[in-house]
């Protein structure tokens, strides 16, 4: 079953019927799905938010969010608490409430008042284009794939993954999973995935136990992340990341990833840009921003 | 006298039949609700140690006596032989999984609490109610046998 029946599953039907309308008219190719509570249903293809005529009322969006924890919330606190639901057949669903604050951190989060269901896809062969930036012959180069919010860094993770596990590249490559998004529906034959690991975590026993050549981790978010992947590339693993930035500069100015940037440990910066409704990718040597 | 003699012998085992039914109902109830006991234990203890999802903890529970593993049906059949208590453990399932850990677990130490003071009211009132369910079906069919002869 595709991410998009599996994820139609979960709603309300007159819900996924108006979802199934919307998405026929973009050739049955999207995004996302967001519900609102007593909001009005949307999709997003090609970049674009489309909004159904369905609203999702107060208990339908309850029942969804019920039905996406698998009637065990409980089970889902933590990564609600991240920000999302990973639903028990491998749906990543972005959650929205209200924060409850203990000691200056999120205790827990309740009054869910949106979701948005990301749906995974494979872009077979997508990786060709990568891949020759990241194996210089003998050599295996950093990569930091960096584009705006929903444009397909995560697909190309999973790809550049997918081939160093299916196409036995021989380059042992480790994966910090830590959303449950990047190993999402391909093999891991031949992949040391450390799922559910927090980045810097994972990156650390990787290196420390697994012996990579190569690690591939999603978002670098913060200092603690850089550190991590600065360990990794000190101990000699090339590392594949992303980052969000809309724009070279927007990268620059991120504080954590300066330091990363200006010690030259991506090889390789891949820009990500969605151009008439596909994505373009743009390579940009590490050292040139320095 | 040819169909009073037979007609009060019927009265009579039938007054027995009831008795031991009753009896019997009673045991089940006991049993159902130690059932009961366990299962809320079993499910407290899934959530505290593994955070495990109430599908999973189905899926690995036997009610003692049955050969497949938990669903809704078996447990509203548990609920059917508890008698009084059956709302405690129908409202448990419906909450539980509604709940953030805490809540669970206060759930499930509630639910235990009134469930062990169910079981316990069960068993105190036991042995008289047996005396009870023994002697009043039979008392009564012999007042019939009374009336009739």
């Amino acid at each position: 079953m595709n991410s998009v029946n599996r994820a139609l599953r979960y709603l309300p039907e007159r819900t996924a019927n108006a979802v199934r309308a919307s998405a026929a008219l973009y050739g049955g190719v999207f995004q996302e799905i967001r519900l609102y509570r007593g909001g009005r249903t949307a999709i997003v293809a090609e970049g674009k938010t489309v909004r159904t005529d369905v609203y999702c009322s107060e208990k339908e969006f309850d029942d969804t969010v019920r039905r996406m924890c698998g009637n065990s919330l409980y089970a889902h606190a933590d990564t609600i608490r991240d920000g999302y639901i990973f639903t028990e057949d491998g749906l990543r669903v972005g959650i929205c409430g209200r924060a409850v604050m203990s000691g200056g951190s999120v205790e827990l989060i309740t009054d869910f008042s949106s979701l948005c269901i990301r749906l995974s896809s494979r872009r077979e062969g997508y990786a060709k284009k990568f891949l020759p930036h990241i194996i210089l012959g003998e050599r295996l180069c950093g990569m930091l794939i960096f584009s705006a919010p929903g444009v397909g860094k995560t697909t190309a993770l999973r790809e550049i993954a997918a081939a160093f596990a299916e196409n036995g590249c021989g380059v042992r490559c480790a994966v910090v999973d830590t959303r449950f998004e990047i190993t999402n529906g391909i093999s891991r034959d031949g992949l040391d995935v450390l799922y559910g690991y927090p980045r810097s975590v994972g990156m650390e026993i990787a290196v420390r136990t697994l012996s990579p050549q190569v690690v591939i981790c999603d978002e670098i978010a913060g200092e603690e992340d850089a550190r991590a992947v600065l360990q990794c590339v000190s101990a000699g693993c090339a590392v594949i990341a992303s980052a969000h930035a809309g724009t070279l500069g927007q990268l620059v100015s991120a504080v954590h990833l300066r330091s990363l940037l200006s010690l030259n440990v991506f090889e390789t910066l891949a820009h990500l840009t969605r151009k008439d409704g596909t994505v373009v990718c743009s390579f940009t040597s590490g050292g040139s921003v320095q | 006298v040819n169909i009073q003699i037979p007609g009060a012998m019927m009265l009579l085992a039938a007054a027995l039949l009831i008795g031991a039914e009753m009896r019997r109902n009673m045991r089940v109830r006991i049993r159902a609700l130690e059932n009961a006991i366990a299962l809320a234990e079993h499910f407290k203890q899934r959530i505290e140690l593994f955070n495990m999802p109430l599908n999973e903890i189905y899926k690995e529970y036997i009610i003692p006596g049955r050969e497949e593993c938990l669903s809704d049906a078996q447990i509203e059949q548990l609920c059917g032989e508890m008698g009084e208590g059956a709302e405690i453990l129908r409202d448990f399932f419906a909450k539980l999984g509604e709940n953030y850990r805490a809540d669970a677990l206060g759930l499930c130490t509630y639910t235990l609490e009134q469930l062990r003071k169910t079981l316990e009211r069960a068993k105190t009132e036991y042995p008289s109610r047996l005396k009870l369910c023994t002697a009043l079906p039979i008392l009564i069919s012999l007042s019939l046998i009374i009336l009739i002869l």
